[in-house]
């Protein structure tokens, strides 16, 4: 029964990606000053355990080959110019996912001096992915409510 | 050589087949209001390390998932099991508000218990740190 669920949502999932993009998703990883904790949960999606290349979606190099921003830490001061930069380089529609408590909403830091406390401060968000770090399968649920967002902004 | 293709023969699949499957018993998962009345002791405002717990109006109790770090030291305090740990963690959310939750803080003397414990006014508190 669970495996069914489960081949439905990857069905589901894949259907979504052709319908919105066309093409597979295409992501690029952006560190603004986290612990590197969500980092490597991020990374882990790319593994044999989880495998989201059988989805169609990668990581790319340059967010000028991505569709997607996947986010983490809260702002810090000096990486605000990195982001702002990286959110000007990405391809529209510019989808921007926050994953990590931090990138939600400051989270262990907070708001102080060097730390702007949310990514949404920045550049407009489109998903929330709280956890601290999430795990990979609440990654790529975030990843699916993006896509189902995706639409709308294509309409605007 | 043998011994590799040996290897991968026994290792076989690995990837999960149920991408959203249930999290381990003991994994820390979302911290949820259940059915128990609080009794506005305010130890989980005090102990919380991210300030994620907070009143509002000294009416409403607030957990907002968006800074919460899951460490569950909320859960542990708690006396009258108002915050309830769970595992789930599928918390993903198009919009910021829906990972607020919020559940109803008495006010001093409403029943004998919330007089005895003594509504919590964070200003009276001792700072943790």
């Amino acid at each position: 029964m669970l495996h069914q669920q489960a081949a439905s949502d990857r069905k589901m999932l894949q259907n979504r990606i052709k319908e919105v993009l066309g093409h597979s998703l295409h992501i690029r990883h952006v560190d603004s000053g986290s612990c590197n904790g969500c980092d490597f949960e991020m990374s882990t999606l790319t593994n044999p355990i989880y495998d989201i290349q059988r989805l169609g979606v990668d990581f790319v190099a340059s967010p000028r080959h991505a569709d997607m921003l996947l986010v983490t830490g809260g702002v810090t001061v000096h990486l605000e110019e990195a982001l702002k930069k990286t959110y000007q380089a990405t391809a529209h529609p510019k989808m921007v996912v926050a994953v990590g408590s931090c990138a939600c909403g400051g989270g262990i830091v907070g708001e102080t001096y060097a730390n702007y406390g949310g990514i949404d401060q920045i550049v407009p968000v489109y998903v929330y992915i709280p956890g601290c770090p999430p795990r990979p399968q609440a990654i790529m649920e975030g990843i699916l409510l993006a896509l189902d967002r995706m639409n709308e902004h294509r309409e605007r | 050589m043998f011994q590799i293709f040996s290897k991968i023969w026994k290792t076989g699949v690995v990837t999960q087949k149920d991408d959203f499957s249930e999290a381990p018993p003991l994994f820390r998962g979302k911290p949820v209001f259940g059915t128990t009345a609080c009794n506005g002791c305010g130890q989980c405002i005090k102990v919380c390390p991210t300030g994620a717990i907070t009143l509002i109006n000294y009416q409403l109790l607030s957990l907002s998932y968006s800074s919460c770090i899951f460490c569950d030291i909320c859960t542990g305090e708690c006396k009258t099991g108002t915050i309830q740990p769970t595992t789930e963690y599928r918390l993903a959310t198009k919009h910021k508000p829906d990972l607020t939750i919020t559940t109803s803080f008495p006010q001093k003397g409403d029943d004998e218990h919330v007089a005895s414990a003594g509504s919590f006014r964070p200003e009276n508190a001792a700072k943790p740190y």
